[in-house]
Parts: C-alpha cells; sequence; structure tokens
C-alpha cells in the first residue's frame, strides 16, 4: 500500500472538509463507544478481566521464542505446516509458492489486517493470482480499488450511495438502495468464489501454542467459509498474537467483541487445528501458518514492546477525538488511529510517520479503554522524544521546548517571566478575558479565543496557602 | 532450521537480554500448558442447573438466535416442515442415527446426509454444549458433522439438549479436551450478520440468515 503518512497535515484537511466522510464518521461516534459502555456494564468484572489479560500478554512476550517454537511443533504435529517469514516480501513469497504448489488461480480472503500489512493483495496479483476479499466491508474496498480505514470496520469511510455505485458498475446490476438487497447481492456472487476457491487466506485474532490451533473471530461466517471449502487453508498471522493456553483464550474471547462492537461475543469465533482429519467429510486438505515478524521481534525489549499486546480490538480509535474528525486513511497507511500513530513510525520509518505521534492531545481516553493497558500516549511521547533527539521534529517546536526547559532551570527568571505574561494577557483580554489573536499561537488563535489567565499562576497560590497554613498553625 | 526463523527467534532472544529459555522454566511453561489453570471466571459464567439454562435462553434470543423448546426429538419434523414450507430442496443431516432416523417421510420432508453446497436451504445438527453466559453453540468437527452444514445452508437447525448447556467458555474447553482436538470448533452465537453498510447491523451476511435451536 502506497505511504502518505507524509502528507498527513494535508490529509487531515482535507477529511475534515469532506462532507461524505464526515456524514459517515457520525456512524462511528453514535455507535461503538456507547455499545462498548453498554456491554462493559453487564460484566462488573470487566477491569479485572484487563488486568490478567495484560499481564499472560506480558507473560506471552516475556517468553515469545519458547511459545513460538511450541506453537509450530503443535502444528506440525497435528500435520500442519508452519513457514517463518522476517519481512513483507518473505511472507508474500511463502503465501505464493504455497499458491502455485497446489495450481491456484483464485484464494478467497477473510479479513486480515497483516495481510493489508505485508501488501498482500497487490503482490499475488502481480504474479497471476487473484485475491478475492469475503468480509463485506474488504469486498466493497476492493471493488473500489479503496483500502481500509478502520481495523475492524474497514468501510466506515463510505456511505449507502458509495456501495449502490460501485456494485452496480461491477456487477453490471441494477442499482440498489436497500442496504439488505445490496448484501443479498454480494452474498450471491461470494458464494460463487468461495466454492470455486482453490486457496483459503484468512487472519488469525490469536494463536494457541496448548494445542496447535489458531482462531478467528467474525460476524458474517467469511472468514469461516474461507477456510473450510478450499483444498489449502493458509493462516497468516503475527508472532506476537500468542495466547499461552484455550483457558486464557477465554478472558479474551471476553475482552476482544466488548472493547471493538459491544457486543457480547461475536458471532463466529472458529478454532481450527490442522487439516482435516481422517474421516472428515470437509475441510482443507493442507493447513498452513505463515508466521510473519515484520518489525516486532524488534519491538521485544525496546520502549514499544507494550504495543505488543495489542488485540486489535479498535477501541482506542473509536473513541479517539483525532480519528472521529478525520477518519483513517489521512493516517496514510495500514494502521490509524492511536495505535496506527504507534506502530506505523516502527513499520515505515519515522521519517515517514514522523506526524502521527503528534496528531494526539493525549487526552488519554485511548489507554483508559485499551482491554490489555497499553500506555498508547506514553508511547506516542517516546516517538516524539525520539524525534527531538534526532533533530527531526520541527525546528521552532525543538527551540521553544529548548527555551522552556531552560528556564524551568531558572525558577526565579521563570516566575518573573509568567508574572509578566498572565498581567500581558489580561491586559490584551480586556474585559471579554479572551484573546483573538496571538503572534505565536496561531494555530490556535486562527480557530478559536484563547482565554485570559483568571486568577494568580500556580506557583503564586502555592506560596499563599503556604502562608495561610503558617498563619494558622497548619489547619487549613 | 529455516533462516528466518533462525533470526527472529535470535532478535526476541537479544531483545530479552537472554538466550534460549533454561530447562526448567521450559518444563514449567510446559506444566502450565499440560494442566491449564483457569484464570477468573466472571459470576455469571459460573451460572449451573436452570438458572444457566434461562441464562443461555436469554443471551441466545438476544442474538437473534430462534428458540424452540421440545420434549422429544419426535417433534422436530413438523416444526422443520413449517420452516421449509413448500421448498424442496433437502434437509441436510449429519450420519447421526437419532437424528436420521426420525420420521421425517411423514412430515414429507426429503433429507439428505452429505456435506453442504451451494444453494442449499437448511441443515440440522446437533452440537456438544450450550455456554450460558453469551448463548453460544458449541460445536465440533468430524466424520458425522462436517462443518459445512453450521455455515453454508440459509438456516441452521441444531439440537440442544438441556443437560449440555454449561456455564461458561472454560467448560467449553474441558470438553473439547476430552478427546483429540478436531479440525473445527465452532462457537456459534446467532446468525450470520454484517454492519459494514453505514454500521447499520443487517442480519444473514455469509452464514446462516436464521439459527433455530431446538432446547430438549
Amino acid at each position: 500500500m502506497q505511504i502518505k503518512s507524509p502528507q498527513f497535515k494535508d490529509n487531515a484537511r482535507i477529511a475534515l472538509a469532506d462532507a461524505n466522510l464526515q456524514q459517515a464518521l457520525d456512524n462511528l461516534k453514535s455507535g461503538f463507544p456507547g455499545k462498548r459502555a453498554a456491554a462493559i456494564g453487564r460484566l462488573p468484572e470487566f477491569d479485572q478481566l484487563r488486568d490478567q489479560a495484560k499481564n499472560i500478554k506480558n507473560h506471552a512476550i516475556e517468553n515469545l521464542d519458547f511459545y513460538l517454537e511450541t506453537f509450530a511443533s503443535k502444528v506440525q504435529d497435528n500435520g500442519g505446516h508452519v513457514h517463518w517469514a522476517g519481512s513483507s516480501t518473505e511472507a508474500c513469497q511463502t503465501i505464493l509458492d504455497i499458491c502455485r504448489s497446489v495450481g491456484a488461480r483464485t484464494v478467497t480472503k477473510g479479513k486480515s489486517m497483516v495481510t493489508e500489512e505485508i501488501g498482500l493483495n497487490e503482490f499475488l496479483q502481480q504474479h497471476s493470482v487473484t485475491p478475492i476479499e469475503t468480509d463485506l466491508g474488504e469486498y466493497i474496498l476492493q471493488l473500489r480499488d479503496d483500502h481500509p480505514s478502520h481495523i475492524i470496520a474497514p468501510a466506515i469511510h463510505l456511505n449507502l450511495p458509495d456501495v449502490s455505485e460501485v456494485f452496480a458498475e461491477k456487477h453490471g446490476t441494477e442499482r440498489k438502495h436497500d442496504p439488505q438487497e445490496l448484501m443479498q447481492e454480494a452474498r450471491d456472487v461470494l458464494r460463487q468464489h468461495f466454492v470455486a476457491a482453490d486457496v483459503g487466506i484468512t487472519g488469525a485474532n490469536f494463536y494457541i501454542p496448548e494445542t496447535g490451533s489458531t482462531i478467528i473471530v467474525t460476524n458474517e461466517g467469511n472468514g469461516d467459509l474461507t477456510q473450510t471449502l478450499p483444498k489449502v487453508h493458509i493462516v497468516v498471522t503475527s508472532i506476537e498474537k500468542c495466547v499461552p493456553t484455550l483457558d486464557d483464550l477465554s478472558l479474551f474471547m471476553r475482552l476482544l467483541a466488548r472493547s471493538a462492537t459491544g457486543q457480547e461475543c461475536t458471532v463466529y469465533n472458529t478454532l481450527s487445528t490442522g487439516p482435516r482429519q481422517t474421516g472428515d467429510q470437509d475441510g482443507p486438505e493442507q493447513f498452513h501458518v505463515v508466521l510473519v515478524d515484520n518489525g516486532r521481534s524488534d519491538m521485544v525489549g525496546d520502549d514499544l514492546q507494550d504495543m505488543l499486546r495489542c488485540i486489535r480490538c479498535s477501541a482506542c480509535m473509536n473513541h479517539c477525538p483525532v480519528y472521529s474528525q478525520i477518519g483513517g486513511h489521512a493516517y496514510g497507511w495500514v494502521y490509524p488511529g492511536p495505535m496506527g500513530s504507534v506502530l506505523t513510525p516502527k513499520m515505515i520509518g519515522i521519517h515517514n510517520a514522523g506526524h502521527l505521534p503528534n496528531a494526539s492531545t493525549f487526552c488519554g481516553k485511548c489507554e483508559s479503554v485499551c482491554p490489555v493497558h497499553i500506555p498508547l500516549p506514553k508511547l506516542m511521547r517516546s516517538w516524539r522524544e525520539t524525534q527531538h533527539r534526532q533533530q527531526t521534529s520541527p525546528a521552532t517546536a525543538r527551540l521553544a521546548i529548548s527555551g522552556w526547559a531552560w528556564l524551568a532551570r531558572h525558577p526565579r527568571l521563570y516566575q518573573l517571566g509568567s508574572n509578566i505574561a498572565i498581567k500581558a494577557m489580561r491586559l490584551i483580554g480586556g474585559k471579554r478575558g479572551r484573546l483573538h489573536n496571538l503572534p505565536v499561537g496561531r494555530g490556535w488563535t486562527l480557530w478559536r479565543d484563547l482565554p485570559a489567565p483568571e486568577g494568580n499562576s500556580f506557583q503564586q497560590q502555592w506560596a499563599q496557602q503556604k502562608h495561610r497554613l503558617s498563619d494558622t498553625g497548619g489547619n487549613p | 532450521m529455516s533462516q528466518a526463523k533462525h533470526l527472529i527467534l535470535s532478535r526476541i532472544r537479544k531483545g530479552l537480554g537472554r538466550g534460549a529459555l533454561p530447562m526448567e522454566q521450559q518444563q514449567r511453561l510446559h506444566a502450565r500448558m499440560a494442566q491449564p489453570q483457569r484464570n477468573l471466571v466472571p459470576q455469571r459464567a459460573q451460572a449451573q442447573g436452570q438458572a444457566a439454562i434461562d441464562m443461555f435462553v436469554a443471551m441466545a434470543t438476544e442474538a437473534a438466535a430462534e428458540i424452540i423448546n421440545i420434549s422429544q426429538l419426535a417433534q422436530i419434523p413438523a416444526y422443520i416442515g413449517n420452516l421449509i414450507d413448500d421448498d424442496s430442496r433437502p434437509l441436510l443431516l449429519p450420519q447421526e442415527p437419532e437424528l436420521t432416523s426420525l420420521d421425517w417421510a411423514t412430515a414429507n420432508i426429503t433429507t439428505a446426509t452429505r456435506v453442504a453446497q451451494k444453494g442449499d436451504l437448511i441443515s440440522l445438527t446437533t452440537c456438544i454444549a450450550g455456554v450460558a453466559e453469551t448463548g453460544t453453540l458449541v460445536l465440533k468437527s468430524g466424520p458425522t458433522s462436517p462443518t459445512t452444514l453450521n455455515l453454508l445452508p440459509d438456516i441452521h437447525c441444531v439440537v440442544l439438549r438441556k443437560e449440555q448447556i454449561i456455564g461458561g467458555y472454560e467448560d467449553a474447553w474441558d470438553l473439547v479436551r476430552q478427546a483429540k482436538l478436531p479440525r473445527t470448533v465452532n462457537f456459534i452465537t446467532g446468525p450470520s450478520r454484517s454492519a459494514d453498510i453505514e454500521q447499520k447491523l443487517l442480519m444473514g451476511a455469509h452464514g446462516p440468515k436464521r439459527l433455530v435451536i431446538f432446547l430438549l
């Protein structure tokens, strides 16, 4: 996928002015957060489950080498094949080789962000294998030659007329305006593909070393058909998606759907263990797992290790004031929102994705809703520190921060300066107490007034209170 | 060992600041997997007896599954006759005598015991459990229970006995672990759906449009 993250500021400006996008994003705002809150309200133990899930994920990462090898040998014991891929290119090539080994011409695909990340569709197409997305949202996007703007609701940036239009054009059918009819049309078209495909490719929400199983969760049943009907099932998953046992999986089943769509449980949770067994009348004859690294092993032991706990629920972006204003495409690559702002710089380079960790108010909502307690603001801040160290942040910002840091180390000057600034701002603010124009803060005052300070500075108030306390002998 | 595998494991170990795990730690982790411990099981998932049955019915209904109470299997053909109406397509059955031996002829229903195909209307299967906490059915693949029966037909009917209703997912794993793991374990909660068009919930995306549970 083409990297558009360097143009983040322009992307965001365009997104804010796009009436269709803004209408579509209203569906997100009025949907997921409220549903999540309601679902969690019905499970009093939710916070304790989060704590345990965090610990289990940490445990899995601290022993990741062991669990990967154990999982791989279990898959082989079950009659499956494991392939290790260090990079996107290795992963794509491995998958292509498997497709070629069975002479595959078309492959059906369940929804998988890892395959977006490695650019699998483009790669297969270039090598004469046709991938067909089967998740309704992903299918709509594929017809439009578009990409997901959200990790679980890929077509959230579109409205009904967009779907009507592309179906009529690509299917050669009469234009339909009823969503139910559109879905039936997709069902009919994709059913042909489900049964005709030579290979089915799915992601995995988790892999289980205890049993050598992988699990996918879907509401549509598309991933489940994708992995049941073709002769070959390829699971493409990334190395961190480890949940050691089925009992540990229970925790994540209780957290994932509630955090994501606010459902009590996703409609289909399907556990796959090896290929079809003796006597089975259906199911794939071959089962392959491609373990994708693509930069993740470098995150072990560094500042970003916490990010390896991520279960891709999307709660962080669903609650993000920035995402909900600009949508996912503005972020310019596969993973949007707060989790993307942490992950994308690692995957495409901070020189490409430098704007993303800065596109946050640090309101902290993302961290507060994360089912595995990833400190997303802290991780974004760590990218900002990297930029400061590498001198890749804007020179004015660096100068301002350095100036502030110097002042902060000279308390008397700092106090003097802030007292003068407070008085000056009050003076300029006048009776209305608001500033219309600040020469050094036009990014703010172009759009809204800045309130002038009302009282004394914190330090002055602190000193006054101390003074009062000493007068009253310490009683407030 | 493949080059990629070697590099991935080396990078992980370097990040963790150690070599391969010491033997005793590996044994501890193997033991953790061999005797898996439950994590916190929510109160709701600990329900038993009638409370569990009531919860299953409430949660499955909320997930848009249709529940039909029956007192014996022999009642099923008449109900399925109503579901099929006058559609001539066969009812798909697994090769399980308790279902194939029912009196389908009297209800004027043709049956077939095969895997499901494109265009099939309806199937009837058994399951291994119903999980009360979310109204979820648990189904295993096997020689007499093809997975396609659960996914391809427009209507999926499932027989669930009240004594099969368990509290939480943990109880389901205990059942699954009693034998060699099958190729597929399906946890199914209601019929297929999608909200990919304008976030409005539509029923019947790719899997069955209706999920009918005969509660025995």
